[in-house]
């Protein structure tokens, strides 16, 4: 294997102080009174203090986790199962599928929102419920993320011989599919779900139409903060981050496990 | 009946029609090759007997019983494929394990028979590697451990050494033999090379364009070909317009339109000395070296054709040289431009 270079190493540096460059600094920020001069002063950890012990951004956290997980699991199941029919039964109508799963990317958020809420908040009962109406958004939103991750990782194995070959073995085709086919998925599965994860987590535009104040999550609370104080806003940057890098690592692990 | 039986199967997919009414009776304990160039149909058979098929016409029958519209897991029926098709996500011992734990065997019978049948393949020791930590040859092991252990009435064998170099390939002809052998189970290769199917087989089905041309022993194939098509792609035969050797050799009776020169029966000689029943003059256009052998290529009035001589120092002749050839009356082999169909 070849040695690396001088550039080499200089290129990955330059990238990895481009990324995290801005969070040291809000994180330094958020743990100093002030930072007017050269150097910041007054460290503290009170705006730490004062988000963990405010009961309304525990449960606009929460709600973030709830809302970034539910939409994600409700598509990645409905999608598994779609593969699965058109893997084994339906191979003519994936052209169709496919299709149909990129429309979402043509879409802007704000129209899905905006169409959602004026065809069913007024219906009434459980359609126009707000957390309904958001989860059902959701999906459509990070429909193409899962269908791509999915499909792609449904690619690359050899399906349609691991299915013969598991039914020359004495394994009926579902069977095959859940038994042999889904563990060989994870990979892709888990990483298209954290995608669709993070970009939930981070939405918005589409909770603030949808949800506004029925149903408050961490960027809205994150929203709020940011006419109050900067450092406040920076902790709960922080606080995020770390949120959204703890799901992630526990996913990766979860990953790792099932190989 | 025969242990098992194609009647009059016909394959379409769409308007093409793969397999035109092939009628085939094949013997218990035999190891049977279907052989034909890329397309002939001889994969799509193996598929409708697995039950991977549907036949469009016709019934299929497994020691006496049909099995046409049986699901492939109810046929008793164990395949290798061409791509290995081991299960990723499970190891060695488990991908082997998975037939026996399919029927629900006990675990001691499971593990007595996946024992057998690393010993079988010699993969003892391999029990838990993943297919990815294998070789090509040590994954296509596995896969005909996997099939074998569920004792099926019959082995498929879909071109599984196609993607196995050439070395390997020789040692993995031979074990799959030795195995057939020891098992007595009846077993069947497909293959579109003619070397392999040889070496392998008991019998030789050779498929063109979805029909059976010609079937025998592998002896009877290669020494007797029938039709222009059987000779040309079992052996290196020299196909020759009956006519133009009549032109070189006027003496000589032909019915058929063609006639099949094996390249190693033809006589070359400096000298007018040949003991044949035939002698022509010719002139060398080039030879190649195929190892031991030299490929003469020749030319006599405007018929080219090819000859083999062992390659020894006295039998390397210069192109543009003038050589004697030599054929007898038994080696001049007539045959059809098409099959009886």
């Amino acid at each position: 294997m070849r040695k690396s270079s001088i550039l080499d190493k200089g290129i990955i540096i330059v990238i990895a102080t481009y990324l995290l460059i801005p969070l040291i600094l809000t994180f330094i920020y958020s743990v100093f009174n002030e930072w007017t001069s050269i150097l910041p002063s007054g460290f503290t950890f009170k705006y730490y203090e004062q988000i963990l012990s405010d009961p309304l951004f525990i449960a606009s956290l929460l709600r973030s986790l709830v809302i970034s997980f539910v939409p994600v699991l409700v598509c990645t199941i409905a999608m598994i199962l779609v593969m699965y029919v058109t893997t084994l039964y339906f191979p003519k109508l994936e052209r169709i599928i496919e299709v149909l799963c990129t429309i979402p990317y043509a879409i802007q958020g704000i129209i899905i929102a905006v169409g959602v809420l004026s065809l069913y908040s007024g219906i009434g009962g459980i359609l126009s419920n707000r957390f309904i109406l958001l989860v059902g958004t959701y999906c459509i939103i990070i429909l193409p993320y899962i269908y791509r991750g999915l499909r792609n990782s449904l690619h690359a194995i050899h399906v349609h011989t691991l299915i013969e070959a598991a039914t020359m073995l004495g394994c009926s085709k579902p069977k095959a599919f859940f038994m042999i086919i889904l563990p060989n998925m994870v990979s892709g599965i888990v990483v298209s779900m954290m995608i669709s994860i993070a970009m939930i987590f981070a939405d918005f535009v589409i909770v603030n139409i949808i949800g506004g104040s029925y149903f408050q999550t961490a960027s809205m609370y994150l929203y709020k903060a940011m006419s109050k104080s900067g450092q406040m806003t920076s902790a709960i940057i922080v606080i995020l981050f770390v949120t959204t890098l703890f799901v992630s690592r526990i996913a990766s692990y979860l990953e790792n496990k099932s190989k | 009946m025969a242990f098992i039986e194609f009647r009059n199967i016909i394959k379409k997919f769409d308007d093409h029609i793969v397999l035109k009414g092939i009628n085939l009776s094949i013997e218990k304990g035999n190891l049977v090759t279907l052989l034909g160039p890329s397309g002939c149909g001889k994969s799509t058979l193996l598929r409708c007997l697995a039950g991977l098929e549907e036949v469009t016409e016709g019934e299929i029958y497994l020691d006496g019983v049909n099995i046409t519209n049986l699901q492939p897991q109810e046929r008793g029926i164990g395949m290798v494929f061409q791509q290995y098709s081991l299960f990723p996500n499970m190891n060695v011992y488990e991908n082997i394990a998975f037939p026996l734990k399919q029927k629900k065997s006990s675990k001691d019978e499971i593990e007595q028979k996946v024992s057998a049948a690393l010993k079988m393949v010699d993969l003892v020791g391999r029990e838990h590697a993943y297919p990815h930590e294998l070789s090509g040859g040590q994954q296509q092991r596995v896969a005909l451990a996997r099939s074998i252990v569920q004792e099926p009435k019959v082995l498929l064998l879909d071109e599984p050494l196609s993607a196995i170099d050439a070395k390997l390939r020789k040692s993995l002809q031979e074990k799959i033999k030795y195995i057939q052998k020891k098992l007595g189970i009846t077993t069947i290769f497909v293959t579109h090379d003619q070397d392999e199917a040889m070496i392998m087989s008991d019998c030789i089905h050779l498929f063109n364009q979805g029909n059976i041309e010609q079937s025998g022993s592998p002896v009877d194939i290669y020494t007797a070909p029938k039709t222009k098509f059987a000779a040309e792609f079992i052996g290196n035969y020299n196909i020759i317009e009956s006519q133009s050797l009549k032109n070189i050799f006027p003496s000589l009776s032909l019915n058929s339109s063609y006639v099949a020169l094996r390249p190693e029966t033809i006589q070359l000689s400096k000298e007018k000395i040949l003991d044949a029943d035939y002698i022509g003059q010719a002139t060398i256009v080039s030879y190649l070296s195929h190892g031991n052998v030299l490929r003469y290529s020749l030319k006599c009035q405007e018929i080219k054709f090819h000859a083999d001589v062992l390659f020894r120092s006295f039998t390397l002749y210069e192109p543009n040289s003038s050589i004697y050839f030599g054929i007898d009356q038994h080696n001049i082999l007539e045959v059809s431009e098409n099959a009886d169909i």
